[in-house]
């Protein structure tokens, strides 16, 4: 080994040095959120991403990574896709007990709206106070 | 020249991420055993208004990949944007453990962007960020844990003299400029706050360590 190929092994060694192996695979998740908070019409995109990350995980065996399932179950209610909202609502409640309770009223939420298409903010008022008393 | 430069960022990267300070008391942490972490906007006192949710778009996954149950950020933001707590000095402000309850969370995490600037010299650009975390109990408003982060970042600059490195310099320092490159510092800065040993965060329930590193935090 060269001087050069040494110290380019001991710097990439430093940077990664503080970091653990990954508990999880974000696939694109941070990225894309970004990209998303940079530009909102990119919604899709970040739907897409955290489908794909659910997607990739869930095949190969492997936890999704916590909050996934809620961001893409809240994707899917604000488009007005209740029952979709409601099925990876339930997914992160079963995958991570500490998410229960929130997910719980995030089902009710979805159950409880009228199921349209439309691109009005989801929670109202009412919903709300449905999340401060707890559900 | 590549073999002093990769030594040199080496150095800084030393200097500035792994530095051991004093060593954090983390009884309270210890004994509140926090399994899960809400995070809430970021207060923002740098001039870019982009920053808070940019930041917000780097901080889950660290905080997961030390083993917590990190609540859905976007989910979260919206949610409080509903219940008219957009305004993130604010929510900082609210009692924790009524905001912990709304979401069943053990602990709060507050972030305080204190500096997020790109400085821009013809020859030489320093982007730089600096944050504030805090963690608070989400059943007693106990503060946990505290951290102050830093990160610098300058474009390696062009060593090779003439008229030809200064414009090399400028070109760099304007492309920084242009777009500075606060992702990757923020997420440098997460990364450097939360895993240092008797600085950051003790394993969570999620992780391999959870508590059989007692000696590190």
């Amino acid at each position: 080994m060269n001087l050069k190929t040494t110290a380019l092994v001991i710097a990439i060694t430093l940077l990664t040095g503080c970091a653990r192996p990954g508990l999880y695979n974000w696939g694109g998740y941070s990225n894309s959120m970004y990209t998303f908070y940079k530009n909102p019409e990119q919604k899709m995109q970040f739907t897409d991403t955290l489908l794909s990350v659910i997607n990739t995980n869930e095949a190969a065996g492997k936890t999704v990574p916590p909050g996934i399932y809620a961001e893409y179950g809240y994707m899917m209610l604000e488009t007005g896709q209740m029952p979709d909202a409601v099925i990876y609502f339930n997914k992160e409640s079963k995958a991570w007990p500490e998410a229960k309770p929130f997910m719980e009223t995030m089902v009710k939420l979805a159950k409880g709206h009228p199921k349209s298409t439309s691109s009005k903010a989801p929670i109202g008022a009412a919903d709300v106070d449905l999340i401060q008393k707890g559900g | 020249m590549v073999v002093r430069l990769i030594s040199l960022l080496s150095i800084l990267f030393l200097a500035t991420a792994c530095l051991q300070t004093v060593p954090k008391d983390y009884a309270s942490f210890r004994n509140a055993d926090p399994k899960s972490l809400l995070i809430v906007p970021a207060v923002n006192r740098s001039l870019e208004v982009t920053a808070p949710d940019y930041f917000l778009a780097t901080i889950s996954r660290p905080l997961a990949e030390r083993g917590y149950y990190v609540f859905p950020v976007y989910l979260v933001k919206r949610v409080m944007e509903e219940d008219g707590m957009s305004d993130a000095d604010m929510v900082h402000a609210e009692d924790p453990v009524q905001l912990a309850s709304l979401f069943s969370a053990d602990a709060i995490l507050y972030v305080t962007i204190q500096k997020w600037e790109s400085q821009y010299a013809v020859f030489a650009t320093n982007t730089q960020i600096e944050i504030d975390y805090v963690i608070k109990d989400g059943s007693t408003g106990v503060e946990l844990w505290s951290h102050n982060q830093k990160m610098n970042y300058s474009p390696s600059q062009n060593s090779g003299g003439g008229i030809a490195g200064l414009i090399a310099n400028a070109i760099t320092a304007a492309t920084e400029k242009a777009a500075p490159n606060y992702i990757p510092l923020a997420r440098q800065a997460n990364a450097a706050a939360f895993n240092p040993p008797h600085q950051g965060l003790p394993s969570g329930p999620y992780a391999k360590a959870y508590q059989q590193d007692m000696a590190d935090y």
